[in-house]
């Protein structure tokens, strides 16, 4: 059984669209939500956080009621897209007051606050008031909110926002830390080469639609065939003769030399083509190949592919 | 969950929001309403007629004190945060809507009752001087009245905060319609928070002069409790029903 199971849910506001007929399960992992804006994805989680009731369809997580948002909310943390805290306010006060609203006496509010706040690496900034921290900090104090209670079901809205390298490192670890522990770790962004660190699963949106949803190697294959095969970069001596003898062939449709001299890129019609190609350099040029890596196969490509290149 | 632990909820709401609603910065504006009549008292000085003073002042404080003043205080409790944009952290919480909306209401009427009920009291000192002309039957029923009007015009702005995105224009209405009741029908006068509250207090209300003016029989003071109490179940009910189906989507508010 799934952790979040949408059947046929919609939502429109008036005559706006949101999410369309959305039928999918979220399991245990980190599923990536990647769209342009508009595409629906925060309107996506605030249905499953229960912010916002779906027009149409059935929606369950983890067989709980919103009804009961006793039971509910103890499961679910959710880290919005809202860049906005109580005036007045330190970290510490308002992570505390946040945490007495689960039910927690003073005391075990204050440890949990101030584990929490370590955990995102705010521990040194928990008395200033909220007003004066950064928008990273500010990113960081929204998902301390929202996985100070430990929950099963975590929803996050564009959480890498205004982070730091360091910081948005962490914030990955945890998302796996998590995701490890057997809870369902949902997450939008638009960062996407951080997200294809991070996701075991990957859902693409446009225009409130699921376009496609899988892991991201088998979402390669729902390219179209037509679809070229993305570029492939290469370390080596001598690139001019290897893109040279790489036209001659035909194996390559485009190629462009690295700027340090020492490798280029190359766009093939036929990746088949392009690596038998470069064996033969190897074997009949004595052409020196450090390393070849194949970069079609990221989150960005493929994001490209189906909804950049739907657009083109 | 059990009724204790949504009782402990409720004392948490309760908490966090009187604490909120108390800070100067936040009300200010209700903290300097409260000032004024008791400015008001300071200013005229004890004087040979203490209860024509006392009359006047205490009818300035409910009609235009404790009705602007809760107009601040309880239609920011839920509109307030949806303008701010911080409603979704309590809906995220695990506690009912109904427990959130009680716990905002009680500590909306203890922040109002306990700036209002101040300036009741330190208003009727000044006029009639402590331990000299002070009659404590008198200031109790007058500070009853206080709170009642809190608790009435309270659960009334509460819920316009909930159903209206900008609620100055039905405050506006209601301010119309109490300040003109009098020219009302006796049924119609009957709808209105300031006819009960005018039943509890110790001082007469003011009546205008006009020819066209009606005058309604005054409510016993049970009638007049128990009706103040019947309006805020009233919308405190609609109120639920309007919060039970809030969503949050700030751009449209």
């Amino acid at each position: 059984m799934g952790h979040i199971r949408l059947e046929g849910v919609s939502k429109f506001y008036g005559e706006v669209l949101g999410v369309n007929r959305i039928s999918t399960v979220f399991e245990p992992g980190v599923t990536g939500l990647v769209g342009p804006n508009g595409a629906g994805k925060s309107t996506l989680l605030s249905l499953i956080a229960g912010l916002v009731r779906p027009s149409r369809g059935t929606l369950s997580v983890l067989g709980e009621s919103m009804d009961d948002p006793g039971r509910f909310y103890r499961a679910v943390g959710y880290c919005t897209q809202y860049d906005a805290f109580p005036a007045g306010m330190s970290g510490r006060d308002f992570m505390r007051a946040s945490l007495r609203l689960y039910g927690h006496t003073a005391r075990e509010s204050a440890r949990l606050a101030a584990a929490a706040l370590d955990r995102v690496g705010l521990g040194a900034a928990v008395d200033r008031r909220i007003d004066v921290y950064s928008k990273g900090m500010r990113q960081a104090l929204k998902l301390a909110r929202a996985i100070c209670h430990g929950p099963r079901v975590l929803l996050l809205d564009e959480p890498l926002n205004g982070l730091d390298p360091q910081a948005r490192a962490e914030a990955t670890e945890l998302f796996r830390e998590f995701a490890g522990q057997g809870a369902c770790v949902l997450v939008s962004s638009h960062i996407l080469h951080e997200l294809e660190a991070v996701a075991d699963r990957v859902v693409f949106m446009d225009g409130g639609y699921v376009v496609t949803a899988g892991a991201v190697g088998a979402l390669r294959e729902e390219v179209p065939a037509a679809a070229p095969s993305g570029p492939v970069s290469i370390r080596c001596d001598r690139p001019g003769h290897v893109a040279a003898r790489l036209f001659a062939l035909d194996a390559a449709r485009e190629v462009r030399l690295h700027d340090d001299g020492e490798g280029l890129v190359a766009s093939a019609r036929d990746a088949d083509a392009l690596f038998a190609a470069l064996g033969e350099l190897v074997c009949r040029d004595g052409v020196r190949i450090d390393g070849v890596k194949q970069t079609g196969e990221s989150v960005a490509d493929v994001y490209d592919d189906l909804i950049v290149g739907g657009d083109r | 969950m059990s009724a204790g632990q949504h009782g402990r909820l409720f004392g948490v709401v309760f908490a966090l929001e009187f604490t909120r609603i108390m800070r100067p910065r936040r009300s200010l504006a209700a903290y300097l309403l409260a000032v004024l009549p008791v400015g008001v008292a300071l200013a005229a000085g004890r004087t040979g007629d203490g209860i024509g003073l006392f009359g006047v002042i205490y009818n300035v404080l409910v009609g235009a004190v404790v009705f602007f003043g809760c107009a601040l205080i309880f239609t920011r409790l839920f509109r307030g945060e949806i303008l701010e944009r911080t409603m979704h952290y309590y809906l995220l919480a695990p506690v009912r809507r109904e427990v959130l909306l009680l716990g905002k209401y009680a500590a909306g009427v203890a922040a109002s009752g306990a700036l209002f009920g101040t300036a009741t009291v330190l208003s009727y000192a000044l006029v009639f001087g402590v331990g000299e002309g002070l009659v404590i039957g008198t200031l109790l029923a007058d500070l009853a009245a206080t709170l009642l009007a809190c608790a009435g015009y309270g659960s009334v702005f509460l819920l316009f905060g909930l159903l209206f995105r900008n609620p100055i224009l039905p405050v506006a209405g209601l301010l119309a319609w109490e300040s003109l009741h009098f020219l009302l029908p006796p049924f119609l006068q009957t709808l209105s928070v300031r006819h009960y509250v005018g039943a509890l207090q110790s001082v007469p209300q003011p009546l205008p002069d006009s020819p066209i003016a009606i005058l309604a029989t005054t409510p016993s003071p049970w009638v007049a409790v128990s009706s103040l109490f019947a309006l805020a179940a009233l919308a405190l009910a609609l109120g639920t029903w309007r919060l039970r189906r809030l969503e949050i989507r700030y751009a449209d508010d």
